[in-house]
């Protein structure tokens, strides 16, 4: 589990809406906690049920469609990783 | 063939009737039957330089990958059990299956060594050690190599001895005697530790067999075993595709967003399913912008899927027929009904496996007629040895018919059978209770609380210490709704007087509603509202 610390939660890399949707789906994780870029999101309470919860929600959100290639363990390891993905899908619609 | 009694005789016949064919594919890639063989003799042999002897247990903990299939073929031809652990066990579990199985080795993934050495009174190697993947020049017997050609033009029934000759075992096999242990299957169940089903070669291979006369797995088909192979549903999924000759693809849970691609990748035709996994799954084609896929066949067991959850399987995959089954892992598997015939028997879980035979018996063991509910007792060779260092949980379950002198396992599950002689499932003894004199099964009342259009989940916890009836609810209805609705469907002592909303009901590792979670939510609100109360 992360450490708390100023510095990430300033420097986060990702818009609220991203944080928000991974925070719906992880359970283990409460409002006090940091979610870093590197938070084991399956520690934090992410479930394979719940990965797919996150997949549709973030599709709906930034009106994206992952692609095969993206819909792996590695994607929804962490935020940093998801966002990532996320990002590169958003650049290119 | 018939006098195949050991469960590797099921790889022997695959490697020789379809060498070229491919036998399973994980994400790094295939083998072929051919492949698999060899694999399977190297971990043998590996195996028995490591001084494994006939009968020692060998505990496998991997995930769902091609390392798995050669190490418990493996583990066979070396005359040793096999002992799968779920890497989703807890640490608690995994120190009480070790110390109760006492393996004579261990194996894991790489680098998850620490997962099983602190609680492991013995080597503990990483798969690769194994090298199972090593170039083929380090085969003892490389002659073996079956040109590609063989798969373009299918072999008639006549050639099949041919090749037998040209695959020999690269090394003399421990002889093994058909009622040798093959397998040691951990289930948790009602007791606190987990226990181990022994299961002989013989039972094993029989009841594969047997699943697989009512299943009719084809050469031709992929199926996607998704599902745990440390649990003997996805277990035998290995038994049943080498059966057949099909392929066996295999995922694992950190893969499941990319169920549909692989669907479509490798033309999936056959997925056996868990409830949450057939969730996700239609969950997943709903967002797919292809065609539907090419399944032709889900199976179920372990948990029922609710008839809302087989519609929407079925909206998702028209070309797919659904076989609701039961089983336990004391006999593998006790009934599997007809492909679709749950639109004609809803929530039947189908007939018996063909040779084996479903009594239902009231407390005092005598038989009961068609649509009384009793005991679901089940005779047959199926019916396994017992559990593993437990006498008299053994003796209280498997017990011998007096008259005849079989084996009969009483599955502490209740049912009855109709005027056709299909089993409906009631619940578990535990799940058994009476409430106001009346009694009643918690899966009664979920099904009725299913049947509520707006209702997609429903677990009822019994009433208890301190407790009252509980319904728990995955719905968008008010409680008090819910509450109304299912007066009009059960009588009154059978309607709970509370209904709590959930947004999904917790599941054991196994898919099943996990209960003592649930009965620890009730226990946590009870708390609270007495805090509240007191303040």
């Amino acid at each position: 589990m992360a450490t708390p610390t100023s510095a990430s939660t300033a420097s986060a890399p990702w818009d609220p809406g991203f944080e928000e949707v991974l925070r719906g789906a992880l359970r283990l994780l409460s409002p006090d906690d940091v979610l870093a870029p590197d938070t084991c999101l399956s520690t934090a309470g992410m479930d394979s049920m719940s990965t797919i919860d996150t997949l549709m929600r973030l599709e709906d959100r930034y009106d994206v469609a992952f692609p095969d290639d993206a819909l792996t363990g590695e994607t929804f390891a962490t935020p940093g990783s998801l966002w990532t993905v996320l990002s590169e899908l958003r650049t290119q619609s | 063939m018939a006098d195949a009694h050991r469960v590797q005789d099921l790889l022997d016949q695959a490697v020789r009737a379809h060498p070229a064919a491919t036998a399973v594919r994980d994400r790094h890639g295939a083998w072929d039957y051919t492949a698999l063989d060899r694999a399977a003799h190297r971990a043998a042999a590996w195996l028995r330089g490591r001084g494994v002897a006939p009968g020692d247990r060998v505990a496998v903990r991997l995930g769902n990958v091609r390392e798995f299939v050669a190490l418990l073929f493996g583990t066979l031809r070396a005359g040793a059990v096999f002992v799968p652990v779920n890497p989703a066990m807890k640490e608690f579990h995994v120190r009480s299956v070790l110390a109760d199985c006492a393996p004579r080795i261990a194996l894991t993934a790489p680098g998850e060594e620490h997962a099983v050495a602190p609680y492991a009174d013995c080597p503990v190697h990483p798969v690769t050690d194994l090298a199972l993947h090593a170039p083929e020049a380090a085969v003892p017997d490389p002659g073996a190599e079956v040109p590609a050609p063989a798969s373009a033009i299918p072999a008639p029934e006549a050639t099949i001895p041919a090749p037998a000759g040209a695959v020999p075992a690269p090394e003399a096999e421990a002889p093994g005697d058909a009622d040798d242990l093959a397998l040691l299957i951990y289930t948790s169940g009602s007791t606190s530790r987990p226990k181990a089903v022994m299961s002989p070669h013989r039972a094993t291979v029989f009841a594969a067999r047997a699943i697989a006369s009512r299943l009719g797995y084809r050469a031709d088909d992929v199926v996607l075993t998704a599902i745990p192979l440390a649990f003997d549903y996805g277990l035998y999924q290995i038994f049943l595709s080498a059966l057949a000759g099909a392929e066996l693809v295999l995922t694992d849970a950190d893969a499941h967003t990319g169920l549909m691609a692989t669907l479509h990748r490798h033309g999936v035709t056959v997925m056996p399913l868990v409830p949450s996994l057939a969730e996700m799954l239609v969950r997943l084609a709903a967002r797919d912008r292809r065609g539907p896929a090419a399944l032709r066949l889900v199976t179920n067991t372990g948990a029922d899927l609710t008839p809302p959850l087989i519609a929407a399987v079925r909206g998702a995959f028209p070309s797919a027929r659904v076989v609701p089954m039961f089983g336990i892992t004391e006999c593998k598997r006790v009934t599997i009904l007809e492909p679709d015939g749950d639109l004609a028997r809803p929530r039947s879980v189908g007939r018996p496996l063909p040779g084996t035979e479903v009594l239902i018996l009231d407390e005092r063991g005598r038989p009961q007629p068609p649509g009384a509910a009793g005991e679901i007792v089940v005779r047959g060779p199926h019916v396994m040895a017992g559990y593993w260092r437990a006498p008299e949980l053994s003796a209280q379950r498997f017990r011998t018919d007096p008259a005849t002198g079989e084996r009969v396992l009483h599955t502490g599950d209740y049912g009855h059978l109709d005027e056709d002689g299909h089993l409906y499932f009631h619940g578990r003894r535990d799940d058994m209770f009476k409430r106001r004199g009346v009694r009643m099964s918690a899966l009664e009342i979920e099904a009725a609380a299913l049947d509520i259009p707006g209702v997609r989940g429903a677990a009822v916890l019994p009433p208890g210490e301190g407790r009252e009836l509980t319904l728990f609810a995955v719905s968008a209805l008010e409680p008090k709704e819910i509450i109304a609705r299912l007066g009009e469907r059960l009588e009154a002592a059978k309607v709970p007087p509370h209904c709590r909303l959930l947004d999904r009901l917790p599941l054991t590792a196994n898919g099943k509603t996990d209960k003592n979670a649930l009965a620890a939510i009730v226990e946590h609100v009870t708390q609270g509202e007495q805090l509240t109360a007191a303040a």
